[in-house]
Protein backbone atom coordinates (compact mmCIF):
# COMPACT_ATOMS: atom_id res chain seq x y z
CA UNK A 1 0.00 0.00 0.00
CA UNK A 2 3.14 2.48 0.82
CA UNK A 3 4.86 1.77 -2.33
CA UNK A 4 1.33 2.17 -4.12
CA UNK A 5 0.84 6.03 -2.58
CA UNK A 6 4.42 6.78 -3.46
CA UNK A 7 4.27 5.47 -6.63
CA UNK A 8 1.10 8.05 -7.28
CA UNK A 9 2.99 10.37 -5.21
CA UNK A 10 5.84 10.97 -7.49
CA UNK A 11 4.13 10.55 -10.67
CA UNK A 12 1.91 13.32 -9.55
CA UNK A 13 4.34 15.64 -8.60
CA UNK A 14 6.52 15.21 -11.32
CA UNK A 15 3.31 16.42 -13.45
CA UNK A 16 2.58 13.09 -15.16
CA UNK A 17 -0.86 13.75 -16.88
CA UNK A 18 -3.53 12.40 -14.33
CA UNK A 19 -5.11 9.61 -16.35
CA UNK A 20 -1.59 8.07 -16.30
CA UNK A 21 -1.13 8.08 -13.25
CA UNK A 22 -4.13 6.47 -12.04
CA UNK A 23 -3.93 4.10 -14.87
CA UNK A 24 -0.13 2.95 -13.84
CA UNK A 25 -0.63 3.12 -10.22
CA UNK A 26 -3.56 0.99 -11.04
CA UNK A 27 -1.75 -1.42 -13.01
CA UNK A 28 0.87 -1.24 -10.72
CA UNK A 29 -1.28 -2.02 -7.59
CA UNK A 30 -2.79 -4.87 -9.22
CA UNK A 31 0.31 -6.50 -10.54
CA UNK A 32 1.56 -6.46 -7.21
CA UNK A 33 -1.26 -7.67 -4.99
CA UNK A 34 -3.68 -9.52 -7.90
CA UNK A 35 -1.35 -10.18 -10.74
CA UNK A 36 -4.17 -12.78 -12.19
CA UNK A 37 -6.45 -10.18 -12.42
CA UNK A 38 -4.74 -7.74 -14.88
CA UNK A 39 -6.76 -8.45 -18.23
CA UNK A 40 -10.20 -6.51 -16.31
CA UNK A 41 -8.00 -3.44 -16.90
CA UNK A 42 -9.61 -2.56 -20.48
CA UNK A 43 -13.09 -3.85 -18.91
CA UNK A 44 -12.99 -1.29 -16.40
CA UNK A 45 -12.08 1.20 -18.52
CA UNK A 46 -14.55 0.54 -21.40
CA UNK A 47 -17.61 -0.34 -18.67
CA UNK A 48 -17.56 3.28 -16.88
CA UNK A 49 -17.83 5.22 -19.93
CA UNK A 50 -19.93 2.87 -21.84
CA UNK A 51 -22.81 4.20 -19.94
CA UNK A 52 -25.62 6.46 -21.15
CA UNK A 53 -25.77 8.90 -18.30
CA UNK A 54 -22.28 9.91 -18.74
CA UNK A 55 -22.74 10.74 -22.31
CA UNK A 56 -24.84 13.81 -20.68
CA UNK A 57 -20.79 15.30 -20.25
CA UNK A 58 -20.22 15.64 -23.93
CA UNK A 59 -23.85 16.97 -24.43
CA UNK A 60 -23.79 19.74 -22.14
CA UNK A 61 -20.64 20.91 -22.98
CA UNK A 62 -20.70 20.78 -27.16
CA UNK A 63 -24.38 22.98 -26.20
CA UNK A 64 -22.22 25.31 -23.92
CA UNK A 65 -20.05 25.52 -26.97
CA UNK A 66 -22.85 26.21 -29.30
CA UNK A 67 -24.25 29.02 -26.91
CA UNK A 68 -21.09 30.34 -26.66
CA UNK A 69 -20.68 31.01 -30.95
CA UNK A 70 -24.08 31.66 -30.81
CA UNK A 71 -23.78 35.53 -29.55
CA UNK A 72 -25.99 35.09 -26.29
CA UNK A 73 -23.48 36.33 -23.93
CA UNK A 74 -23.37 39.99 -25.13
CA UNK A 75 -27.96 39.54 -24.94
CA UNK A 76 -27.16 38.37 -21.34
CA UNK A 77 -25.10 41.10 -20.49
CA UNK A 78 -27.15 43.66 -22.32
CA UNK A 79 -30.24 42.43 -20.00
CA UNK A 80 -28.37 41.72 -16.63
CA UNK A 81 -26.93 45.72 -16.91
CA UNK A 82 -30.48 46.88 -17.49
CA UNK A 83 -31.76 44.83 -14.82
CA UNK A 84 -29.05 45.84 -11.83
CA UNK A 85 -26.82 48.26 -13.42
CA UNK A 86 -28.48 51.27 -11.76
CA UNK A 87 -26.94 50.29 -8.37
CA UNK A 88 -23.91 51.84 -6.92
CA UNK A 89 -21.05 50.17 -8.75
CA UNK A 90 -24.23 48.39 -10.94
CA UNK A 91 -21.33 46.43 -13.18
CA UNK A 92 -20.57 43.77 -10.51
CA UNK A 93 -23.38 43.08 -9.66
CA UNK A 94 -24.22 42.49 -13.51
CA UNK A 95 -21.43 40.57 -13.84
CA UNK A 96 -22.17 37.98 -11.12
CA UNK A 97 -25.69 38.08 -12.67
CA UNK A 98 -24.66 37.07 -16.02
CA UNK A 99 -21.95 34.38 -14.43
CA UNK A 100 -26.14 32.71 -12.64
CA UNK A 101 -27.37 32.95 -16.61
CA UNK A 102 -24.13 31.43 -17.71
CA UNK A 103 -24.30 28.93 -15.04
CA UNK A 104 -27.71 27.51 -16.23
CA UNK A 105 -26.13 27.13 -20.12
CA UNK A 106 -22.69 26.54 -19.40
CA UNK A 107 -21.33 23.51 -16.52
CA UNK A 108 -17.93 24.54 -16.39
CA UNK A 109 -16.43 27.19 -14.34
CA UNK A 110 -13.19 27.47 -16.58
CA UNK A 111 -15.35 28.67 -19.44
CA UNK A 112 -17.51 31.38 -17.05
CA UNK A 113 -14.30 32.89 -16.28
CA UNK A 114 -12.70 32.90 -19.93
CA UNK A 115 -16.32 34.84 -20.80
CA UNK A 116 -16.93 37.32 -18.55
CA UNK A 117 -13.17 38.02 -17.77
CA UNK A 118 -12.59 39.14 -21.09
CA UNK A 119 -16.14 41.09 -21.29
CA UNK A 120 -17.20 42.35 -18.19
CA UNK A 121 -14.70 42.44 -15.93
CA UNK A 122 -12.88 45.17 -18.21
CA UNK A 123 -15.54 47.38 -18.08
CA UNK A 124 -16.34 47.22 -14.07
CA UNK A 125 -12.53 48.69 -14.17
CA UNK A 126 -13.07 51.11 -16.83
CA UNK A 127 -16.78 52.42 -16.41
CA UNK A 128 -17.55 51.90 -12.60
CA UNK A 129 -14.20 52.60 -10.87
CA UNK A 130 -13.56 49.15 -9.76
CA UNK A 131 -10.41 48.32 -8.36
CA UNK A 132 -8.81 45.97 -12.11
CA UNK A 133 -8.09 42.97 -8.94
CA UNK A 134 -11.47 43.10 -7.61
CA UNK A 135 -13.19 42.82 -10.89
CA UNK A 136 -11.01 40.01 -11.76
CA UNK A 137 -11.63 38.65 -7.79
CA UNK A 138 -15.20 39.35 -8.50
CA UNK A 139 -15.05 37.17 -11.94
CA UNK A 140 -13.28 34.40 -10.85
CA UNK A 141 -15.11 33.16 -7.51
CA UNK A 142 -18.63 33.54 -9.04
CA UNK A 143 -17.08 31.33 -11.92
CA UNK A 144 -18.36 28.72 -8.55
CA UNK A 145 -21.70 29.37 -10.16
CA UNK A 146 -21.00 27.23 -13.24
CA UNK A 147 -20.42 23.92 -11.89
CA UNK A 148 -23.06 24.57 -9.13
CA UNK A 149 -26.08 25.83 -11.52
CA UNK A 150 -27.52 23.06 -13.35
CA UNK A 151 -26.93 22.27 -15.66
CA UNK A 152 -23.51 20.79 -14.53
CA UNK A 153 -20.49 18.72 -15.86
CA UNK A 154 -19.24 18.16 -12.27
CA UNK A 155 -22.65 17.23 -11.04
CA UNK A 156 -22.74 14.32 -13.77
CA UNK A 157 -19.66 13.15 -12.58
CA UNK A 158 -20.78 12.82 -9.01
CA UNK A 159 -23.89 11.43 -10.09
CA UNK A 160 -22.47 8.46 -11.58
CA UNK A 161 -19.99 8.00 -9.26
CA UNK A 162 -22.03 7.93 -6.59
CA UNK A 163 -25.29 6.33 -8.07
CA UNK A 164 -27.53 8.90 -7.40
CA UNK A 165 -30.25 10.67 -9.97
CA UNK A 166 -28.55 13.41 -12.50
CA UNK A 167 -31.80 15.25 -11.81
CA UNK A 168 -31.57 15.29 -8.39
CA UNK A 169 -28.16 16.99 -8.27
CA UNK A 170 -29.25 19.35 -10.53
CA UNK A 171 -32.40 20.61 -7.84
CA UNK A 172 -30.17 20.58 -5.28
CA UNK A 173 -27.61 22.83 -6.95
CA UNK A 174 -30.05 25.61 -7.53
CA UNK A 175 -30.16 27.33 -3.89
CA UNK A 176 -26.95 26.81 -2.90
CA UNK A 177 -26.56 28.74 -5.90
CA UNK A 178 -28.52 31.34 -5.30
CA UNK A 179 -26.79 31.68 -1.86
CA UNK A 180 -22.93 31.77 -3.45
CA UNK A 181 -25.06 34.75 -6.13
CA UNK A 182 -26.07 36.45 -2.69
CA UNK A 183 -22.79 36.72 -0.71
CA UNK A 184 -21.63 38.34 -3.57
CA UNK A 185 -23.85 40.64 -4.12
CA UNK A 186 -23.14 41.21 0.05
CA UNK A 187 -19.94 41.71 -0.84
CA UNK A 188 -20.03 44.17 -4.05
CA UNK A 189 -22.75 46.12 -2.16
CA UNK A 190 -20.31 47.15 0.80
CA UNK A 191 -17.13 47.01 -1.50
CA UNK A 192 -19.27 49.86 -3.66
CA UNK A 193 -20.14 51.99 -0.89
CA UNK A 194 -16.63 51.80 1.01
CA UNK A 195 -15.37 53.00 -2.73
CA UNK A 196 -18.08 55.72 -3.55
CA UNK A 197 -18.63 54.06 -6.49
CA UNK A 198 -20.91 55.76 -9.07
CA UNK A 199 -24.80 54.88 -9.67
CA UNK A 200 -26.22 54.98 -13.16
CA UNK A 201 -30.31 56.53 -13.38
CA UNK A 202 -32.58 53.66 -13.77
CA UNK A 203 -33.30 52.44 -17.43
CA UNK A 204 -36.02 53.34 -19.29
CA UNK A 205 -38.68 50.43 -19.13
CA UNK A 206 -38.96 50.12 -22.73
CA UNK A 207 -35.33 49.21 -22.59
CA UNK A 208 -35.65 46.90 -19.73
CA UNK A 209 -38.40 44.86 -21.79
CA UNK A 210 -36.37 44.63 -25.38
CA UNK A 211 -33.42 43.55 -23.64
CA UNK A 212 -35.28 40.97 -21.70
CA UNK A 213 -37.11 40.04 -25.05
CA UNK A 214 -33.39 39.86 -26.41
CA UNK A 215 -32.25 37.52 -23.70
CA UNK A 216 -35.14 34.90 -24.18
CA UNK A 217 -33.68 32.13 -25.99
CA UNK A 218 -30.98 32.30 -23.77
CA UNK A 219 -32.79 32.18 -20.76
CA UNK A 220 -35.65 29.81 -22.07
CA UNK A 221 -32.74 26.89 -22.85
CA UNK A 222 -32.43 26.21 -19.25
CA UNK A 223 -35.93 26.39 -18.72
CA UNK A 224 -36.57 24.04 -21.22
CA UNK A 225 -33.55 21.46 -20.14
CA UNK A 226 -34.30 21.42 -16.44
CA UNK A 227 -38.57 21.55 -17.21
CA UNK A 228 -38.00 18.70 -19.63
CA UNK A 229 -36.04 16.78 -16.69
CA UNK A 230 -37.52 17.21 -13.77
CA UNK A 231 -40.98 16.65 -15.22
CA UNK A 232 -39.85 13.21 -16.55
CA UNK A 233 -40.39 14.00 -20.15
CA UNK A 234 -36.93 13.31 -20.86
CA UNK A 235 -33.43 12.01 -19.18
CA UNK A 236 -30.58 14.12 -18.59
CA UNK A 237 -28.58 12.83 -21.15
CA UNK A 238 -31.43 13.48 -24.03
CA UNK A 239 -31.94 17.30 -22.61
CA UNK A 240 -28.29 17.68 -23.04
CA UNK A 241 -29.00 16.55 -26.82
CA UNK A 242 -32.31 19.14 -27.02
CA UNK A 243 -30.35 21.85 -25.49
CA UNK A 244 -27.62 21.73 -28.55
CA UNK A 245 -30.32 21.82 -30.52
CA UNK A 246 -31.79 24.84 -29.22
CA UNK A 247 -28.45 26.38 -29.26
CA UNK A 248 -27.94 25.70 -32.95
CA UNK A 249 -31.32 27.03 -33.72
CA UNK A 250 -30.82 30.20 -31.75
CA UNK A 251 -27.02 30.57 -32.93
CA UNK A 252 -28.32 30.17 -36.81
CA UNK A 253 -31.29 32.30 -36.86
CA UNK A 254 -29.52 35.29 -34.86
CA UNK A 255 -26.81 34.93 -37.95
CA UNK A 256 -24.06 34.55 -35.59
CA UNK A 257 -23.15 31.31 -35.96
CA UNK A 258 -22.14 30.21 -39.20
CA UNK A 259 -22.47 26.74 -40.72
CA UNK A 260 -18.36 26.84 -41.28
CA UNK A 261 -18.08 27.42 -37.35
CA UNK A 262 -19.40 24.00 -36.78
CA UNK A 263 -16.30 21.42 -37.00
CA UNK A 264 -14.43 23.36 -34.92
CA UNK A 265 -16.96 23.51 -32.27
CA UNK A 266 -17.40 20.05 -32.51
CA UNK A 267 -13.33 19.23 -32.42
CA UNK A 268 -13.65 21.39 -29.36
CA UNK A 269 -16.13 20.23 -27.39
CA UNK A 270 -15.15 16.41 -28.66
CA UNK A 271 -11.75 17.54 -26.99
CA UNK A 272 -12.53 18.81 -23.82
CA UNK A 273 -14.67 15.86 -23.10
CA UNK A 274 -11.95 13.58 -23.67
CA UNK A 275 -9.41 15.56 -21.46
CA UNK A 276 -12.38 14.27 -18.75
CA UNK A 277 -13.43 11.07 -19.50
CA UNK A 278 -9.77 9.84 -19.88
CA UNK A 279 -9.68 10.57 -16.44
CA UNK A 280 -12.46 8.70 -15.87
CA UNK A 281 -11.88 5.67 -17.57
CA UNK A 282 -8.51 5.24 -15.99
CA UNK A 283 -9.58 6.15 -12.80
CA UNK A 284 -11.91 3.19 -12.73
CA UNK A 285 -8.93 0.73 -12.86
CA UNK A 286 -7.62 2.36 -9.50
CA UNK A 287 -11.10 2.78 -8.14
CA UNK A 288 -11.56 -1.42 -8.70
CA UNK A 289 -8.15 -2.42 -6.98
CA UNK A 290 -8.82 -0.22 -4.10
CA UNK A 291 -12.14 -1.89 -3.92
CA UNK A 292 -10.61 -5.11 -4.19
CA UNK A 293 -8.39 -3.99 -1.33
CA UNK A 294 -11.40 -2.23 1.14
CA UNK A 295 -10.05 0.34 1.14
CA UNK A 296 -13.10 2.43 1.14
CA UNK A 297 -14.74 -0.19 4.28
CA UNK A 298 -11.17 1.04 5.80
CA UNK A 299 -11.51 4.98 5.34
CA UNK A 300 -15.14 4.28 6.80
CA UNK A 301 -13.86 2.51 9.55
CA UNK A 302 -11.08 5.40 10.58
CA UNK A 303 -13.37 7.89 10.55
CA UNK A 304 -16.27 6.05 12.77
CA UNK A 305 -13.26 5.04 14.51
CA UNK A 306 -12.91 8.88 15.10
CA UNK A 307 -16.40 10.19 15.81
CA UNK A 308 -19.94 8.39 14.26
CA UNK A 309 -21.81 12.01 14.49
CA UNK A 310 -21.51 13.79 11.09
CA UNK A 311 -21.48 16.97 12.86
CA UNK A 312 -17.88 16.07 13.82
CA UNK A 313 -16.81 13.97 10.70
CA UNK A 314 -18.35 16.29 7.93
CA UNK A 315 -16.30 19.51 8.84
CA UNK A 316 -13.46 16.88 9.13
CA UNK A 317 -13.90 15.93 5.32
CA UNK A 318 -14.80 19.46 4.29
CA UNK A 319 -10.78 19.97 5.01
CA UNK A 320 -9.47 17.21 3.74
CA UNK A 321 -11.10 18.50 0.55
CA UNK A 322 -10.18 22.12 0.40
CA UNK A 323 -6.75 21.18 1.24
CA UNK A 324 -7.28 18.24 -1.90
CA UNK A 325 -9.07 20.88 -4.12
CA UNK A 326 -6.10 23.72 -3.37
CA UNK A 327 -3.29 20.94 -5.17
CA UNK A 328 -6.25 19.22 -7.65
CA UNK A 329 -8.30 19.90 -10.23
CA UNK A 330 -12.11 19.15 -9.94
CA UNK A 331 -12.50 15.94 -11.93
CA UNK A 332 -9.34 14.63 -10.54
CA UNK A 333 -10.55 15.26 -6.88
CA UNK A 334 -13.79 14.12 -7.58
CA UNK A 335 -13.10 10.57 -8.74
CA UNK A 336 -10.37 9.67 -6.34
CA UNK A 337 -12.62 11.25 -3.66
CA UNK A 338 -15.99 10.43 -3.99
CA UNK A 339 -15.54 6.31 -3.99
CA UNK A 340 -13.81 6.14 -0.95
CA UNK A 341 -16.37 8.85 0.76
CA UNK A 342 -19.39 8.21 0.06
CA UNK A 343 -19.51 4.92 1.70
CA UNK A 344 -18.23 7.01 5.05
CA UNK A 345 -20.65 9.46 4.93
CA UNK A 346 -23.92 7.25 3.93
CA UNK A 347 -22.62 4.86 7.11
CA UNK A 348 -23.01 8.18 9.15
CA UNK A 349 -26.71 8.56 7.37
CA UNK A 350 -25.71 11.66 5.15
CA UNK A 351 -27.71 11.72 2.19
CA UNK A 352 -25.50 11.02 -0.59
CA UNK A 353 -27.26 14.54 -2.86
CA UNK A 354 -26.57 16.18 -0.01
CA UNK A 355 -22.72 15.60 0.33
CA UNK A 356 -22.73 15.83 -3.67
CA UNK A 357 -23.19 19.39 -3.05
CA UNK A 358 -20.59 19.74 -0.10
CA UNK A 359 -17.82 17.77 -2.66
CA UNK A 360 -18.90 20.14 -5.55
CA UNK A 361 -18.46 23.32 -3.88
CA UNK A 362 -15.24 22.15 -1.73
CA UNK A 363 -13.59 21.11 -4.75
CA UNK A 364 -14.70 24.45 -6.72
CA UNK A 365 -13.56 26.38 -3.79
CA UNK A 366 -10.49 24.95 -4.72
CA UNK A 367 -10.40 26.77 -8.04
CA UNK A 368 -9.80 29.66 -7.09
CA UNK A 369 -7.05 28.99 -4.53
CA UNK A 370 -3.11 28.98 -4.47
CA UNK A 371 -1.00 26.82 -5.69
CA UNK A 372 -3.17 25.58 -8.13
CA UNK A 373 -6.17 26.76 -9.09
CA UNK A 374 -7.05 26.75 -12.65
CA UNK A 375 -9.93 29.77 -12.43
CA UNK A 376 -7.26 32.05 -10.64
CA UNK A 377 -4.70 31.30 -14.12
CA UNK A 378 -7.68 31.93 -15.94
CA UNK A 379 -8.69 35.00 -14.61
CA UNK A 380 -5.09 36.58 -13.60
CA UNK A 381 -4.39 35.98 -17.36
CA UNK A 382 -7.41 37.33 -19.16
CA UNK A 383 -8.26 40.02 -16.70
CA UNK A 384 -4.12 41.22 -17.19
CA UNK A 385 -3.75 40.83 -12.79
CA UNK A 386 -0.58 39.77 -11.37
CA UNK A 387 -1.38 36.32 -9.67
CA UNK A 388 -0.39 38.02 -6.25
CA UNK A 389 -2.32 40.84 -5.94
CA UNK A 390 -5.72 37.86 -7.56
CA UNK A 391 -5.30 35.86 -4.57
CA UNK A 392 -5.35 39.08 -2.03
CA UNK A 393 -8.30 40.12 -3.58
CA UNK A 394 -10.18 37.06 -3.48
CA UNK A 395 -9.02 36.09 0.12
CA UNK A 396 -12.71 38.01 1.57
CA UNK A 397 -15.20 35.97 -1.64
CA UNK A 398 -13.45 32.99 -0.26
CA UNK A 399 -14.23 33.92 3.11
CA UNK A 400 -17.69 34.13 1.57
CA UNK A 401 -17.89 30.95 -0.48
CA UNK A 402 -16.76 29.36 3.38
CA UNK A 403 -19.89 30.58 4.76
CA UNK A 404 -21.86 29.27 1.83
CA UNK A 405 -19.78 25.66 2.22
CA UNK A 406 -20.72 25.51 6.14
CA UNK A 407 -24.42 26.49 5.47
CA UNK A 408 -24.94 24.05 2.61
CA UNK A 409 -22.70 21.35 5.16
CA UNK A 410 -25.14 21.81 8.31
CA UNK A 411 -28.72 23.14 6.56
CA UNK A 412 -28.96 19.72 4.35
CA UNK A 413 -32.55 21.31 3.47
CA UNK A 414 -30.96 23.59 1.63
CA UNK A 415 -29.64 21.23 -0.73
CA UNK A 416 -32.67 18.31 -0.30
CA UNK A 417 -35.60 20.63 -0.29
CA UNK A 418 -36.06 20.55 -4.01
CA UNK A 419 -35.60 17.13 -5.08
CA UNK A 420 -38.07 16.56 -1.85
CA UNK A 421 -40.96 18.38 -3.56
CA UNK A 422 -40.32 17.08 -6.69
CA UNK A 423 -40.61 13.98 -5.84
CA UNK A 424 -36.94 12.75 -6.82
CA UNK A 425 -35.72 12.04 -3.86
CA UNK A 426 -37.83 10.30 -0.82
CA UNK B 1 8.25 10.13 -36.83
CA UNK B 2 7.04 14.10 -36.34
CA UNK B 3 4.97 13.84 -40.17
CA UNK B 4 3.78 10.42 -38.81
CA UNK B 5 2.17 12.25 -35.39
CA UNK B 6 1.03 15.21 -37.09
CA UNK B 7 -0.82 13.14 -39.81
CA UNK B 8 -2.56 10.81 -37.02
CA UNK B 9 -3.49 13.96 -35.65
CA UNK B 10 -5.36 15.65 -38.31
CA UNK B 11 -6.91 12.30 -38.71
CA UNK B 12 -8.12 12.09 -35.02
CA UNK B 13 -9.56 15.59 -34.89
CA UNK B 14 -11.65 14.33 -38.31
CA UNK B 15 -12.67 11.66 -36.40
CA UNK B 16 -13.94 13.55 -32.80
CA UNK B 17 -15.98 15.73 -35.32
CA UNK B 18 -17.24 12.80 -36.77
CA UNK B 19 -18.05 11.26 -33.69
CA UNK B 20 -19.29 14.36 -31.96
CA UNK B 21 -22.03 14.28 -34.47
CA UNK B 22 -22.94 11.43 -34.28
CA UNK B 23 -23.54 10.85 -31.19
CA UNK B 24 -25.05 14.17 -30.10
CA UNK B 25 -27.77 13.65 -33.78
CA UNK B 26 -28.13 9.87 -32.51
CA UNK B 27 -29.78 10.85 -28.80
CA UNK B 28 -31.72 13.86 -30.68
CA UNK B 29 -33.32 11.11 -33.43
CA UNK B 30 -34.21 9.20 -29.83
CA UNK B 31 -35.75 11.94 -28.11
CA UNK B 32 -38.15 13.09 -31.31
CA UNK B 33 -38.99 9.41 -32.14
CA UNK B 34 -39.92 8.63 -28.54
CA UNK B 35 -41.81 11.58 -27.86
CA UNK B 36 -43.39 12.55 -31.37
CA UNK B 37 -43.79 9.40 -33.35
CA UNK B 38 -44.10 7.20 -30.06
CA UNK B 39 -41.34 4.95 -31.79
CA UNK B 40 -37.97 3.77 -29.98
CA UNK B 41 -35.30 3.01 -32.41
CA UNK B 42 -33.46 0.68 -29.99
CA UNK B 43 -30.03 1.34 -31.72
CA UNK B 44 -29.73 5.10 -31.28
CA UNK B 45 -28.88 4.63 -28.03
CA UNK B 46 -25.76 1.89 -28.31
CA UNK B 47 -24.83 3.63 -31.38
CA UNK B 48 -23.95 6.74 -29.01
CA UNK B 49 -22.11 5.33 -26.22
CA UNK B 50 -20.39 3.62 -29.05
CA UNK B 51 -19.12 7.13 -30.08
CA UNK B 52 -18.64 8.10 -27.08
CA UNK B 53 -16.28 5.42 -26.29
CA UNK B 54 -14.43 6.09 -29.44
CA UNK B 55 -14.26 9.69 -28.40
CA UNK B 56 -13.02 8.96 -25.35
CA UNK B 57 -10.14 6.97 -26.40
CA UNK B 58 -9.15 8.50 -29.78
CA UNK B 59 -9.74 12.24 -28.27
CA UNK B 60 -7.40 10.72 -25.22
CA UNK B 61 -4.49 11.20 -28.03
CA UNK B 62 -5.38 14.41 -29.65
CA UNK B 63 -6.02 15.56 -25.70
CA UNK B 64 -1.94 14.87 -25.25
CA UNK B 65 -0.88 16.54 -28.42
CA UNK B 66 -2.18 19.70 -27.63
CA UNK B 67 -0.89 19.67 -24.30
CA UNK B 68 -4.44 19.90 -22.80
CA UNK B 69 -4.07 16.46 -20.64
CA UNK B 70 -4.56 17.48 -17.28
CA UNK B 71 -1.82 17.68 -14.89
CA UNK B 72 -0.23 18.80 -11.63
CA UNK B 73 2.02 20.84 -12.65
CA UNK B 74 2.97 23.56 -10.70
CA UNK B 75 6.45 21.42 -9.79
CA UNK B 76 6.96 21.16 -13.58
CA UNK B 77 6.58 25.07 -14.06
CA UNK B 78 9.33 25.67 -11.74
CA UNK B 79 12.01 23.33 -12.97
CA UNK B 80 15.20 25.20 -13.62
CA UNK B 81 16.01 25.73 -17.73
CA UNK B 82 18.71 23.46 -17.97
CA UNK B 83 17.15 20.10 -16.15
CA UNK B 84 13.76 21.11 -18.21
CA UNK B 85 14.48 18.59 -21.03
CA UNK B 86 14.89 15.66 -18.47
CA UNK B 87 11.52 16.77 -16.47
CA UNK B 88 9.92 16.23 -19.83
CA UNK B 89 11.67 13.40 -21.33
CA UNK B 90 10.24 11.64 -17.57
CA UNK B 91 6.79 12.48 -18.56
CA UNK B 92 7.26 11.14 -22.25
CA UNK B 93 8.65 8.14 -21.14
CA UNK B 94 5.94 7.84 -17.81
CA UNK B 95 3.56 8.26 -21.71
CA UNK B 96 5.15 5.71 -23.78
CA UNK B 97 5.27 3.06 -21.01
CA UNK B 98 1.40 3.73 -20.22
CA UNK B 99 0.59 3.33 -23.61
CA UNK B 100 2.52 1.06 -24.45
CA UNK B 101 0.54 -1.47 -21.20
CA UNK B 102 -2.67 -0.11 -22.38
CA UNK B 103 -2.10 -1.44 -26.14
CA UNK B 104 -1.01 -4.98 -25.14
CA UNK B 105 -3.71 -5.71 -22.05
CA UNK B 106 -6.37 -3.88 -24.97
CA UNK B 107 -5.08 -5.50 -27.57
CA UNK B 108 -5.32 -8.80 -25.78
CA UNK B 109 -8.91 -8.14 -24.65
CA UNK B 110 -10.48 -7.32 -28.03
CA UNK B 111 -9.03 -10.15 -29.84
CA UNK B 112 -10.04 -12.68 -26.59
CA UNK B 113 -12.52 -15.51 -27.47
CA UNK B 114 -14.95 -14.07 -24.93
CA UNK B 115 -15.04 -10.58 -26.56
CA UNK B 116 -14.85 -12.17 -30.10
CA UNK B 117 -18.39 -14.45 -29.64
CA UNK B 118 -19.90 -11.80 -27.45
CA UNK B 119 -22.69 -9.92 -29.75
CA UNK B 120 -24.66 -6.19 -28.70
CA UNK B 121 -27.95 -6.33 -27.84
CA UNK B 122 -29.33 -3.84 -29.95
CA UNK B 123 -26.83 -3.39 -33.10
CA UNK B 124 -25.53 -6.88 -33.01
CA UNK B 125 -22.60 -5.39 -33.46
CA UNK B 126 -19.46 -7.65 -32.10
CA UNK B 127 -17.91 -6.12 -29.10
CA UNK B 128 -14.52 -6.10 -30.80
CA UNK B 129 -15.38 -2.41 -32.06
CA UNK B 130 -15.53 -0.46 -28.84
CA UNK B 131 -12.71 -2.43 -27.12
CA UNK B 132 -10.66 -2.23 -29.96
CA UNK B 133 -11.21 1.85 -29.66
CA UNK B 134 -8.64 1.21 -26.39
CA UNK B 135 -5.84 0.18 -28.07
CA UNK B 136 -5.99 2.43 -31.54
CA UNK B 137 -6.32 5.50 -29.00
CA UNK B 138 -3.42 4.01 -26.99
CA UNK B 139 -1.09 3.82 -30.42
CA UNK B 140 -1.98 6.92 -31.79
CA UNK B 141 -0.46 8.64 -28.26
CA UNK B 142 2.57 6.08 -28.54
CA UNK B 143 3.36 8.14 -31.76
CA UNK B 144 2.71 11.07 -30.67
CA UNK B 145 4.88 10.57 -26.89
CA UNK B 146 7.66 8.89 -29.34
CA UNK B 147 7.75 11.66 -31.84
CA UNK B 148 7.81 14.09 -28.57
CA UNK B 149 10.58 12.36 -27.12
CA UNK B 150 12.50 12.59 -30.37
CA UNK B 151 11.49 16.48 -30.32
CA UNK B 152 13.04 16.50 -26.94
CA UNK B 153 16.37 15.25 -27.79
CA UNK B 154 16.73 17.19 -31.23
CA UNK B 155 14.96 20.19 -31.54
CA UNK B 156 15.68 23.37 -29.67
CA UNK B 157 12.26 23.91 -27.72
CA UNK B 158 11.45 21.75 -25.04
CA UNK B 159 7.23 20.66 -24.87
CA UNK B 160 6.89 19.96 -21.27
CA UNK B 161 3.41 17.63 -19.73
Amino acid sequence: MIVIALLFAVLLVTGVPIAMVLGLTGFVHISLFNPGALDIMPQRMLSVINNFTLLAIPLFVLAGELMNSSGVTARLIDFARNFVGHLRGGLGYVNVMVGLFLGAILGSATAEAAIRGSTIAPEMEKKDGYERETAAAITATSSSLGPIFPPSIVFILYAVLANVSIGAMFLAGIFPALLITAVHFIYIYYYARKKGLGKLPLPKFRDFLISFVRALPALLVPVVILGGIFSGYFTATESGAIACLLALIIGIASRNLRLADVPGILIRSGITTAAICIIVATSNILGWSLAFEQVPQKATELFTAISENPLVILPLINLLLLVIGMFLDITAGMLIMVPVLVPVVTALGVDPIHFGLIVSLNLVIGLCTPPVGTVLFITSGIVKVPLHSLVRACIPLIMWMLVVLMIVTYVPEVSLYLPKAFGLIK
Amino acid sequence: MQLLSNWIYRLSLFLIAVLVAVMTGSILLQVFAMNLLNFSFIWSGELAQLCFVWLTFIGASAVYKKSEMIAFDLLLAKVPERYRRWAATFIQVVVIVFSVIFIYYGLEKALSPSVLIQKSTALKMPMIVPYISIPIGMFMLLIHAVADLLKTWTGKEVKAG
